[in-house]
């Protein structure tokens, strides 16, 4: 029994994380359509400051399907793509026309991206532009536009759709109303209407009074 | 220890002597009376009261009207000691000698005469350490045994209050006193613990501890299944629950039985401070006992392998307390574990103020010290700190939390929070199986071993407390 207990530990010696790796947390992604496939523009949080300063990097990854998007990002991060943090994902308008049927069906079906994730389509510039925009009051954009979203929507200026709710919507084939994003005179990024999405496509855009 | 004792008075002071020779202590007081009566006293300096020798057996003796007198009317007639005795039996009459009494022999009686004359210096009577209330009565047990016994008869006023005596120990010869209410506990516990007392045979009790690790239940558990108090109120209280003591020379702890883990979720102030605030604090304890043994392990299952489930900047946060630290969670946070108990074990054997002192300084200044050198994180600083201290709100479970922690921590960083629930659930059949004395160990805590008892996961009112004798024979009156 002693010699069974002794083999079991040392086999689960190596899976104690005495490695202790600790990935870059993904806060937002901008996806876009591409004649390729798709192209993604992935905020990531650098913590690399002794005096807990966090810093947005950005990483940008190709491929033909959404799988393969998220592979070429996870290579150029040596297998550390760490989605499980990212709050909002910005469509950009070509891949709103496309279609977000797909793309909703591929981040519910991921192990690693929350059911709380919100989806708001890039208006009058392209995603990865806003994305990247100086925040106020926050150092992460990506973190900044979610804590928008979150205020708008608690407040009722917003309808709240966390991706479950997207996802569903589209299943069944439902008119959806995502936020719009777009960018201020003075450089910020800020919510104002809707795109009106039908059978998963962009069909128009409603101001906030509409 | 056996001698033959003979008529003349002469050959047993020599036989006694060379028995004790050497031994610088062993005092011989040869006395002759006016009328010609021959006698020899013996005693141990330092272990009886000289006052009671020399005024209530050496004046009498030296007063004695008769030439010759026989064992009996020593004892009986002369000897102005409430306790004495003709012992005929020389290993009584040794294991009483070696333990303060003294033996008077006379000249033509091989019978030796044994008179109660205890009186060495004990500790004086003072509040245990270890179990201070607020509030409450203050008397502490002492290492001297009838005083110990002194203080349950004192508060178990009732003559079914039983005191039965047995010896232990080759070498030391130790008195070991079983206690129980009669008609209150039940016999088969009483028989059970004397059973196993029968079969011990040790060398040596110097402690209640000796024993209690021979005689307890599932001796590899973690869990005490055995209670011990330096408190008599708690003893007599237990007795009064229908369990049974065991009162040891020479220890002040006294050893109860059986044990359950309710027990160790009590404190002496619950039962005399108001019944809101001991409900709280009995919860404190419960929740204290849960945070101590998971919170280590939670944190390094979050950090290792369930990051996605702290919220972003909790994460930012440890991650940036994590940078530049040279080692990993698991390896900080067992570090600081020993390091925690290192400093516990320190502040326990350093006297006094120097030891509370000693873990003020050692806790405050390393842990600060390590933090701004970058040594730990402050996180792994603050997940040990909080499962120390909560582990400190128990102190009867001291040893099964210090070792589970650590046990829980290992699964969680291996197998993240499967491996923590796994252990939890382990730690849990664990308990289920255990018992004290043929009483499961979880009585009183799951439902389907719960019996009508007011005082479980929080004590009812004194009013409302009908009968606290859960352990009690139902025909009791």
């Amino acid at each position: 029994m002693k010699r069974i207990t002794a083999w079991m530990l040392l086999c689960i010696l190596p899976l104690s994380g005495c490695s202790a790796e600790s990935p870059l947390p993904v806060s937002a992604a901008a996806l876009s359509r591409t004649a390729e496939g798709y192209a993604m523009t992935a905020e990531l949080i650098r913590q690399d400051s002794l005096d807990g300063d966090a810093a947005p990097v950005y990483l940008t990854a190709e491929g033909e399907s959404l799988s393969a998007l998220f592979e070429d990002a996870d290579r150029k991060l040596g297998g550390h793509f760490y989605f499980s943090h990212a709050e909002t994902v910005l469509i950009d308008l070509t891949l709103a026309q496309d279609g977000i049927t797909e793309l909703a069906a591929y981040l519910a079906a991921r192990t690693d991206a929350r059911l709380t994730l919100r989806l708001v389509v890039a208006r009058g510039a392209p995603a990865e532009a806003l994305l990247q925009l100086d925040a106020l009051g926050e150092s992460i954009p990506g973190v900044a536009l979610y804590e928008l979203l979150q205020g708008l929507a608690r407040r009722g200026d917003l309808p709240d759709l966390p991706l479950y709710k997207v996802h569903n919507a589209l299943q069944q084939e439902e008119r959806l109303l995502l936020p719009c994003l777009y960018q201020t005179e003075d450089g910020h990024a800020a919510a104002e209407g809707f795109a009106v999405f039908e059978q998963g496509k962009l069909a128009g855009f409603l101001s906030q009074e509409e | 220890m056996s001698i033959e004792f003979t008529n003349s008075l002469d050959q047993n002071i020599a036989v006694l002597q060379a028995q004790f020779a050497g031994d610088n202590t062993f005092v011989t007081r040869e006395t002759r009376s006016p009328a010609g009566l021959r006698c020899a006293v013996f005693f141990f300096d330092g272990m009886v009261n000289a006052l009671a020798i020399n005024q209530s057996i050496i004046r009498p003796l030296m007063g004695a009207a008769y030439a010759k007198l026989s064992a009996d009317a020593l004892a009986q007639s002369v000897i102005e000691i409430n306790d004495s005795r003709v012992e005929p039996d020389s290993e009584r009459m040794f294991a009483s000698f070696l333990y303060g009494d003294t033996v008077i022999l006379t000249e033509g009686d091989s019978r030796p005469v044994v008179v109660n004359t205890k009186g060495f210096s004990t500790r004086s009577t003072s509040e245990p350490e270890g179990e201070k209330v607020l509030r409450g009565p203050r008397e502490g047990f002492t290492e001297l045994f009838m005083s110990n016994l002194s203080m349950l008869r004192r508060r178990l006023n009732d003559p079914r209050l039983k005191f039965t005596f047995s010896r232990l120990g080759t070498r030391t010869n130790t008195v070991v006193c079983l206690c129980y209410l009669d008609g209150v506990a039940d016999q088969a516990l009483v028989q059970t613990v004397q059973n196993r007392l029968a079969r011990l045979n040790p060398d040596s009790v110097l402690d209640s501890n000796y024993i209690a690790e021979r005689i307890r239940d599932n001796r590899r558990s973690p869990f005490p299944t055995l209670g011990a108090t330096e408190r008599p109120d708690v003893a007599a209280a237990r007795l009064l629950e229908g369990r049974v003591a065991l009162v040891v020379d020479g220890s002040p702890v006294v050893l109860t039985a059986p044990c359950i883990l309710q027990e160790c979720f009590q404190s002496n102030d619950d039962y005399y401070i108001s019944v809101e605030q001991a409900g709280l604090s009995r919860l404190l304890r419960y929740a204290a006992f849960l945070l101590t043994l998971t919170v280590p392990a939670l944190y390094l299952a979050c950090v290792l392998h369930h990051q996605e489930l702290l919220p972003t900047r909790l994460l930012l946060a440890l991650s940036a307390a994590q940078r530049g630290t040279p080692l990993p969670p698991v390896s900080e946070i067992f570090l600081l574990l020993i390091v925690f108990e290192l400093l516990k074990e320190a502040g326990t054997r350093t006297p006094g103020v120097i030891g509370q002192t000693m873990s003020i300084v050692g806790g405050l200044v390393l842990g600060q010290a390590a933090v701004q050198a970058r040594f730990i994180s402050a996180p792994a600083v603050i997940i040990v700190a909080v499962a120390g201290v909560t582990g400190l709100a128990l102190p009867k479970l001291q040893s099964a939390t210090t070792v589970l922690r650590f046990a829980l921590a290992a699964a969680a960083a291996a197998l993240g929070l499967y491996g923590m629930v796994f252990g939890l659930s382990l730690i849990l059949l664990h308990l289920c199986a255990l018992d004290s004395c043929q009483t499961p160990y979880l009585l009183n805590l799951l439902p389907r071993v719960r019996t009508h008892n007011e005082d479980s996961y929080l004590r009812a009112p004194w009013f409302r407390m009908r009968r606290n004798r859960f352990l009690a024979r139902k025909e009791d009156p």
